[in-house]
């Protein structure tokens, strides 16, 4: 029995590693980008945008291309103020404790945007007073306000965060999207909630919520539409050009075959190009054709995958921007009536 | 992604290019209070952030506690640049600083005193929060040119009643309460007090002065005020620096002094009482020339009188009778205060009556003695009285818990007598406390 290394060298690692970071702009990321960008451009009563997608569509990439892409797009502001943080993106999660909260979500708000946050007291005004140390120093509420009052002096224009499906665990969905519809009002903020499927529960309940909420679908690669075929054998080919190891596995070629066992979703597929290349370099840069089957999620857990998914995008495609009342037939008589009424008033203007 | 430079909040200073231009001190409170932080700490952050060479942290400190920041010096200077490298913008227009190459450092601003127009902390008070006005900051000033009514000292509650709060839960905020928190000194009821036409008068001169920029300011030259003077005394006093001097009750060759000597500079309330008396424009003698003021009110009555030269230099024996009188008083005056009121320099009282003047300061100085004396008992009674409380109810007898058991505050420096009975009264329970300068033998 040969004795292979069980670390890779640090070359070896580098090479994974810019692997790793390496990222695609394909056409489904860039139709949710777009319609997430159109929303976040002009001011509308829509201050809440949810970006639900799944699980391995790669939601992270997202989150990491529009911070970069909204950084651009205000770089002029910051550059002009450079108080300004026009961008904050910040991760919910759950700290392990009995009864997670909004405390964790804050504290991160504020350790991006106010430096003395560690130091703070808790002021208040009330009954035409200023009170010091009335509350407790970092309750929700003491929090809250203070994180109000960071977005504001910061001119905070867009708050992304990123895995909020873990909000849902923080209060009923109803006070969950309540308190944040009430930051973004207060501070004048546009809330971007990236996050699997979990996050359409937010809006169910509450026609309040929901009139001031969009909702974006990360969709994935369908493999019975030809466009979506060839779509992904490109994002193959792009992830292929930077394969870490010398020799270079002919996956183009079997872009189907990865379509369907990644279930169109590109994260995933990511996933099992890291695992193979890993698996190569442990191997001494030789290819085996076994390591295609050693990545690939083992039946069982693609199925636990596929129906969680399927059953995710039954939940949320009918709240999907976009999916009005009006069909197509509705739109073109709409869009119809609409043409004879321009006539109209052109030639009354006339 | 967070800002490449700027570490604090980029509040803008209120009121700039106007006579309500905010002053330094109310800018760093507002920004402590955006940050939820007191201004002490936001003080060391900023240093901590950006640490001082030349000057020391506790020399910054006991400057903001003192409240000097709005004025002149190096430690204004250190704060100043380092507010503004974290904010990113331009405070030079709330710090009285820039007037600094133009007036002595005398009598310059208010500090520690604070106080504030009654009047425009209401009117602010309705849209949010007041803040304070550098005009208010400047010693002369003891009315607001736009109410017209005095000025009043920022420390009075107005709720006599009320237990003052712990001093760690008072609000540091301009135009707040700092003892009951009340925005806006609602808890102050007492009407405003009309000012005089003088004083009137010497507001809107610094309203004028205040409200340029710190390009205009620092635009004006020394040498083009002291062309301003000249003029001022051509046109004004038949050219007569003396009579100037005199007729504005300044010693006699203080006109001259500011005029010829490159190294002296007026302080700025001593003209004022030049401009006053000359019916001269401030702003215009600034540069450069003699414009008359729409003054209005008779000089005469005014508290801008001449000096009492003939007090001074003729009868000495009414001052001497004057200074017997005062050292038997049961709270005798300090010389200095004595000197003041009849218009001369200690040194001149001490060389023509030195033992009456001698036996006034001996005199005064027992008075003061005996009143730290009754100071300190008081505070030892206060402390024991917040010690006895820590213990019947279980808390360890630290310096701090008594302190914050007693709600009175003590530092070094300026509070030798409490240290010295907060030392004490630790001290019967064990605990050690490091000496003060002043010896409590000395206060007694």
């Amino acid at each position: 029995m040969s004795k292979k290394p069980l670390k890779l060298t640090p070359v070896q690692q580098a090479s994974q590693e810019a692997f790793y970071d390496a990222r695609v702009m394909h056409a489904k990321m860039r139709a949710a980008m777009t319609s997430l960008e159109t929303l976040l451009a002009a001011p509308s009563e829509s201050v809440i945008s949810l970006v639900v997608g799944a699980t391995g569509v790669g939601k992270t990439t997202f989150a990491k291309v529009l911070t970069r892409r909204l950084g651009e797009a205000y770089a002029e502001e910051a550059d002009a103020d450079p108080t300004c943080i026009p961008v904050v993106v910040v991760q919910a999660y759950t700290s392990g404790e009995s009864k997670p909260s909004f405390k964790d979500l804050f504290r991160d708000i504020l350790s991006e945007t106010n430096p003395l946050a560690h130091a703070a007291l808790s002021i208040s005004k009330a009954d035409g007073r200023i009170w010091i140390g009335n509350d407790a120093r970092d309750s929700v509420s003491a929090l809250r306000r203070r994180v109000e009052a960071a977005l504001r002096h910061r001119k905070v224009r867009v708050l992304v965060i990123d895995e909020a499906y873990h909000l849902c665990h923080y209060a009923n969905s109803t006070a969950v999207l309540d308190t944040l519809k009430s930051i973004a009002n207060t501070a004048g903020v546009r809330l971007v909630l990236i996050g699997s499927y979990d996050l359409h529960a937010l809006i169910e309940s509450h026609a309040q919520v929901a009139r001031r909420t969009s909702l974006v679908l990360f969709e994935r690669y369908d493999i019975k539409s030809a466009e979506d075929r060839m779509e992904w054998k490109r994002i193959v080919r792009a992830l292929q050009v930077k394969w870490p190891c010398k020799y270079v596995p002919n996956f183009a070629n079997i872009s189907d075959a990865l379509l369907e066992s990644c279930l169109g979703c590109v994260g995933l597929l990511k996933s099992l190009l890291l695992e193979a290349s890993a698996l190569q370099l442990l191997n001494g840069g030789k290819w085996e054709v076994r390591f295609l089957q050693l990545s690939a999620k083992s039946v069982a857990l693609r199925d636990v995958i596929r129906r969680e998914i399927e059953l995710g995008e039954m939940r949320v495609r009918e709240s999907v921007r976009g999916n009005s009342l009006w069909d197509d037939k509705t739109l073109a008589t709409l869009s119809a009536a609409m043409q004879s009424d321009a006539k109209l008033s052109h030639e009354a203007r006339q | 992604m967070k800002p490449a430079n700027s570490s604090l909040f980029g509040l803008h200073v209120l009121g700039a290019g106007t006579r309500d231009v905010e002053s330094l001190r109310s800018y760093v409170r507002r920004l402590a209070y955006a940050h939820d932080v007191s201004p002490a700490r936001l003080v060391s952050e900023l240093l901590a952030m950006c640490p001082l060479d030349a000057v020391s942290m506790s020399s910054v400190r006991n400057a903001f506690v003192e409240g000097n920041i709005s004025g002149k010096g190096d430690v204004v200077d250190a704060l100043l640049t380092r507010l503004q490298q974290a904010t990113f913008r331009d405070l030079q227009p709330a710090a009285a600083q820039r007037f600094g190459h133009l007036f002595a450092a005398q009598r310059f601003c208010r500090a520690p005193s604070q106080a504030h127009c009654p009047e425009c902390v209401k009117d602010d008070a309705w849209d949010g929060l007041p803040y304070g006005r550098l005009l208010w900051e400047l010693s002369p000033i003891t009315c607001c040119p736009v109410h017209h009514v005095r000025l009043v000292d920022s420390k009075r509650c107005g709720e006599p009643g009320v237990v003052a709060r712990d001093f760690r839960r008072r609000p540091l905020l301009s135009g707040v309460c700092a003892s009951c928190g009340s925005i806006g000194f609602a808890c102050r009821t007492e009407a405003a007090e009309p000012a005089t036409a003088e004083e009137i008068w010497i507001a809107n001169q610094m309203s004028a002065l205040v409200a340029l920029s710190p390009q205009e300011t620092f635009a004006i030259a020394p040498a083009t005020m002291r062309d301003g003077i000249v003029a001022t005394v051509e046109a004004a006093f038949g050219g007569e620096m003396a009579t100037a001097a005199v007729e504005c009750g300044l010693g006699r060759t203080s006109v001259l002094e500011w005029v010829r000597n490159e190294g002296r500079l007026p302080s700025l309330d001593t003209l004022l009482k030049f401009c006053w008396r000359a019916r001269a424009d401030l702003l215009a003698l600034l540069h450069g020339r003699y414009e008359r003021s729409e003054a209005a009110g008779g000089v005469r009555a005014m508290s801008l009188a001449k000096r009492k030269y003939s007090l001074a230099k003729r009868d000495w024996e009414r001052i001497r009778a004057l200074l017997i009188e005062e050292a038997e008083k049961p709270a005798p005056r300090a010389v200095g205060d004595i000197a003041s009121e009849l218009g001369m320099w200690i040194s001149n009282l001490r060389l023509n009556l030195p033992e009456e003047t001698n036996r006034l300061a001996e005199s005064s100085k027992r008075y003061q003695a005996a009143l730290r004396k009754q100071k300190y008992e008081e505070l030892k009674a206060k402390f024991s009285g917040a010690a006895q409380a820590l213990a019947s109810d279980g808390i360890a007898i630290t310096k701090t818990n008594v302190i914050e058991r007693s709600g009175i505050q003590v530092f070094g420096g300026r509070s030798q007598v409490r240290h010295a009975a907060l030392r004490d009264v630790l001290a019967d329970y064990g605990v050690v406390m490091p000496p003060t300068a002043i010896a409590l033998t000395q206060a007694g």
